[in-house]
């Protein structure tokens, strides 16, 4: 079944030159538990395209339809629900809430879903166990090492039991060992959960990691394959 | 809720630095208004109690026209029905009747214009203190023919006790007034003006010598509560007999009033700016904070928060480090002042004299007035509010896709 339908989706930008478009007439189609990786250039439109999949940004032409919801059908008070219960986020770098420690970070938010403290609390510790990091509940963002601070973000997009985790570059910080074990991790999640990762990357180590690689130029998809991933 | 406040008080410790500069700014106004607050009311109440409470009054009943112009014929006649309907007044406790007028003055070897005070010593003596002030001798006999001397008055004409005044005047309705007496005391005034040129006598020895019985100039109204001259001589108005009036001090003493209004004036003018200068202090560190934690409250967005939760957990940070500066300024500020309520500042130099020249004791006494630490809490809090104000709006328009950029 497919989770996510982009159909002919365009970003313009106007920006004092000229009129960029960051995507353009993209169409795309993910499922239930795919592990996917949007590959391409700096500039090439990654960013733009997993902010219009998460609902972040509007689109110029084109929609996306998530479980059967068009997007752009949803109030803005709606979409942030929307987003709160379906969608979880990994981005680049600074993700986590500076003041709250590790657990607080991944219970925050499962407690704007409302959810009672103590499932929160056993959801959060489970999903840190998960990452590795169950001796650092208690522990600041900041008295965690990068790659330990994204494996923090990739429990805190679970949290909420969405239906997709999108990472923006997840790994472009990390060096390099950090950032496999951060993929490694995301993949076992990927498996465990169910959850849908589609995540961006230009690093060829994290490409290989993926299922599925879809290739970004100027905008446009200009490849988009299955592949067998290297373990 | 209680997640918000926990994340406003753990942020606003996050660059301690930039927090205590911040507090103390707001300590730093907060306890210069205070103080400085305290000092001027505290200053203003010792001026009024000096110069009006001593002599003035804060009340006087005289005759309509007798505050243009103080001759004799202008004073007033004091009946008993007049007397009634001031001692109606739940307000007033007491009179202190005076007949006030001026005279040559002459001793042996020298003479001087004067001013001549009938008084009833011992009703006198509970308001204006004169025995307190008292270098030799004592006050005149209730209704003795004899004379009280301001000191230096006396020296000017080189008498002392047992030594013979004499006062040569014009009585009411043009009679000529003239008499001897004897010095029976030498007192020093704190006003350098009144003790250079102030005789005072019996009431009933001043009313002879000007020929003018059962007349007086003046009545001293004692109020059992000073605040509330203005009003009490307003309701006055309607009992007291034809041709007579009732001033407060305020009209008896416009410059003092107007002293007080230019000091209080140029005070707020300073507090004024010193919360100007705070207030851009405080929107200054907001909008640093916010340019900071644009990312960061990208992300909060991104994951769910809403604008009004990010605004009320910024919100309840100011709110925090202005209740945090008010209160360090005015734990600071209370003991001292309450010090100083207690220990007046002792003025020397040209100020004292200047206080002097106004009759007031040059001591600067602290008012303890729990009422302006509560005006200082709220007028902080309405500085924070203002200068969040552009900030907070700035949260609620805030585009997740410009923070996450950031
Ligand atoms: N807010 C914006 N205003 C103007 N141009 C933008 C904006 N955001 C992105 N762009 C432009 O859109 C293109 C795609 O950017 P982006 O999606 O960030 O690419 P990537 O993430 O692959 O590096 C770039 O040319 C970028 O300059
Ligand atoms: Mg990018």
């Amino acid at each position: 079944m497919n989770v996510i339908e982009i159909e002919n989706l365009s970003k313009e930008y106007q920006t004092p030159a000229a009129k960029v478009r960051a995507v353009d007439g993209v169409s795309l189609r993910f499922e239930r538990g795919e592990f996917a990786a949007i590959v391409g250039p700096s500039g090439s439109g990654k960013t733009t395209l997993l902010n219009l999949l998460g609902g972040l940004d509007q689109a110029t032409a084109g929609s996306i339809r998530i479980a059967g919801t068009d997007l752009a059908s949803l109030r803005p008070g709606q979409l942030i629900d929307f987003r709160k219960d379906n969608i979880g986020f990994v981005f680049q770098s600074y993700n986590l809430i500076p003041v709250l420690t590790a657990l607080e970070n991944v219970e925050f938010v499962m407690q704007l879903q409302g959810r009672p403290k103590a499932e929160r609390r056993a959801r959060a510790v489970e999903l840190l166990e998960a990452v590795g990091l169950g001796e650092r509940l208690d522990s600041r963002p900041g008295q965690l090492s990068g790659g330990q601070q994204q494996r923090v973000a990739v429990a805190r997009a679970l949290a909420s039991k969405p239906q997709f985790v999108l990472a923006d570059e997840p790994t472009a910080n990390l060096d390099s060992r950090s950032a496999l074990t951060l993929l490694e991790i995301m993949e076992r999640l990927n498996r465990e959960e169910g959850a849908t990762f589609i995540f961006s990357t230009h690093d060829p180590r994290v490409v290989a990691k993926a299922r599925r690689v879809i290739w970004l130029e100027d905008g446009k998809v200009v490849s988009d394959k299955t592949q067998e991933p290297t373990i | 809720m209680s997640e918000i406040l926990k994340m406003a008080w753990r942020n606003i410790w996050r660059n301690r630095r930039r927090t205590l500069i911040t507090a103390s700014s707001v300590l730093f106004a907060v306890f210069f208004a205070i103080v400085m607050r305290s000092m001027q009311l505290g200053t203003y109440s010792n001026m009024t109690a000096n110069v009006v409470g001593a002599y003035t009054g804060y009340a006087q009943v005289q005759a309509q026209g007798y505050w243009d112009d103080k001759t004799l014929d202008n004073s007033l006649d004091w009946t008993p029905q007049a007397e009634q309907a001031v001692l109606a007044h739940p307000r007033v406790v007491g009179l202190v009747p005076r007949f006030d007028s001026f005279a040559l003055a002459a001793s042996d070897s020298s003479s001087k214009g004067v001013g001549v005070v009938g008084v009833l010593p011992a009703t006198e003596d509970s308001m204006s203190r004169l025995s307190d002030k008292l270098l030799e001798g004592r006050l005149p006999a209730p209704t003795a023919a004899e004379v009280l001397v301001a000191e230096r008055l006396a020296v000017f004409l080189k008498i002392g006790l047992g030594d013979t005044l004499a006062l040569i005047g014009m009585g009411y309705q043009g009679i000529s007034a003239v008499g001897e007496y004897p010095v029976v005391g030498i007192v020093r005034l704190p006003s350098p003006q009144l003790n250079a040129s102030l005789v005072y006598t019996s009431l009933e020895n001043a009313q002879e010598l000007f020929a003018a019985e059962g007349r007086l100039t003046s009545v001293v109204l004692t109020l059992d509560d000073p605040d509330f001259a203005e009003p009490t001589c307003a309701e006055l108005a309607a009992s007291l007999p034809e041709g007579l009036v009732a001033l407060p001090w305020q009209e008896l003493m416009p410059e003092l009033v107007q002293q007080i209004e230019s000091d209080q004036a140029s005070g707020f003018l300073i507090l004024g700016i010193l919360y100007v200068i705070v207030g851009f202090g405080i929107f200054g560190t907001l909008l640093m904070m916010l340019a900071e934690r644009r990312r960061e409250m990208g992300v909060m967005m991104a994951v769910g928060m809403g604008r009004r939760a990010l605004a009320t957990m910024v919100g309840a940070e100011m709110v925090l480090l202005g209740t945090l500066g008010t209160l360090a300024g005015m734990a600071a500020a209370f003991p001292m002042v309450l010090y100083l309520h207690h220990n007046p500042i002792l003025l020397e130099g040209e100020m004292a004299q200047a206080m002097l020249n106004l009759g007031v004791e040059p001591i600067v006494p602290f008012a303890l007035e729990p009422g302006f630490f509560v005006w200082q809490g709220l007028l902080v809090a309405a500085l924070v509010a203002v200068a969040s104000l552009h900030p907070l709006l700035s949260i609620l328009k805030l585009n997740v896709i410009n923070a996450l950029r950031a």
